[in-house]
């Protein structure tokens, strides 16, 4: 395989094309590992500073105009707000569940019924999460439904 | 139009043909009832067009914003409330229901408990099967790793 590097001015956006003849599974999870790794998140842990994966990541939740980061049991407060991480993290596993919650779709468990045509996330570390009906037709979308 | 507005058009149109036939359903009984042998006038079946028509706009009805379950349990009980009071409001404009006959009332609103039973139910049936469809694209998306078409 080919691999080419090109420099780009300064400014420009970075992008990876890749040229192939069939999306096989393996060239589909180095696109899933490239676009679930691109970022890491700075928190601070007992004065110490942590970079956590982004792929390692449950969901993010506003609770009083702070934002935490969830992984499988630790909880840490980010500098950002939801709306940038939403922003940020398009198009990757990260998909806005609520007004307060971004959830990472590679640890829901399952979806499970909920009233008044939500539904009901279940995560992989057994928290239970609420994906609002405005935001189910995304999901679907997301999903390829 | 909107794909929410879209969504919620076809909502009330699903809920309105549901409502329509489980009435049917219901009237055929409450006639059979309390007004066997009486010769009924046509406008009824516009009556009770109407009635479900103004019933299934209760689909529009969110006077609590659903921010848990609590609120969407209220919701659902104002809605219920709404309906009750549609059918048993046009019920006594149409002449159907005389309200100081406590069986007839009692029937009728049996009856509402039951259409409005079977149409949420049948509700919850899709939703279980939106479910599961979802949980399957979900499998495959993790198997994958594949993200939206587009972007890729």
């Amino acid at each position: 395989m080919k691999i080419s590097i090109q420099d780009i001015a300064p400014g420009e956006e970075e992008e990876i094309i890749i040229k192939c003849r069939d999306l096989d599974e393996a060239l589909l999870k180095v696109i899933h590992e490239l676009k679930t790794r691109r970022g890491k998140f700075t928190v601070t842990d007992n004065d110490k500073i942590r970079q956590i994966d982004a792929g390692d990541i449950y969901y993010f939740e506003a609770v009083d105009n702070k934002v935490f980061l969830y992984l499988e049991r630790d909880v840490f407060e980010v500098r950002y707000k939801l709306y940038e991480i939403e922003a940020e993290y398009e198009n990757t596993d990260f998909f806005r569940a609520s007004k307060s919650v971004i959830i990472n779709l590679a640890k829901v468990r399952q979806f499970a019924p909920d009233f008044g045509g939500r539904f009901e996330a279940q995560m992989m570390n057994g928290e239970k999460l609420m994906i609002s009906r405005q935001y189910v037709p995304g999901l679907k979308k997301r999903l390829g439904i | 139009m909107t794909q929410n507005l879209q969504k919620k058009i076809r909502g009330f149109i699903l809920t309105y043909c549901m409502t329509t036939t489980a009435t049917l359903f219901v009237c055929a009984v409450y006639i059979n009832i309390f007004w066997r042998g009486v010769l009924l006038n046509p406008d009824i079946l516009w009556e009770i067009l109407l009635l479900c028509f103004v019933c299934s706009l209760c689909n529009f009805m969110h006077p609590f914003r659903e921010t848990d379950r609590k609120r969407i349990v209220l919701n659902i009980v104002t809605r219920y409330l709404y309906i009750n009071l549609v059918v048993l409001g046009g019920g006594h404009i149409f002449h159907w229901l005389d309200i100081k006959n406590v069986l007839m009332l009692a029937v009728m609103m049996l009856e509402i408990l039951f259409v409005f039973i079977l149409v949420s139910a049948v509700i919850w049936i899709l939703h279980k099967k939106a479910s599961e469809r979802l949980n399957q694209k979900l499998q495959e998306y993790q198997r994958t790793g594949r993200h939206d078409n587009e972007a890729l």
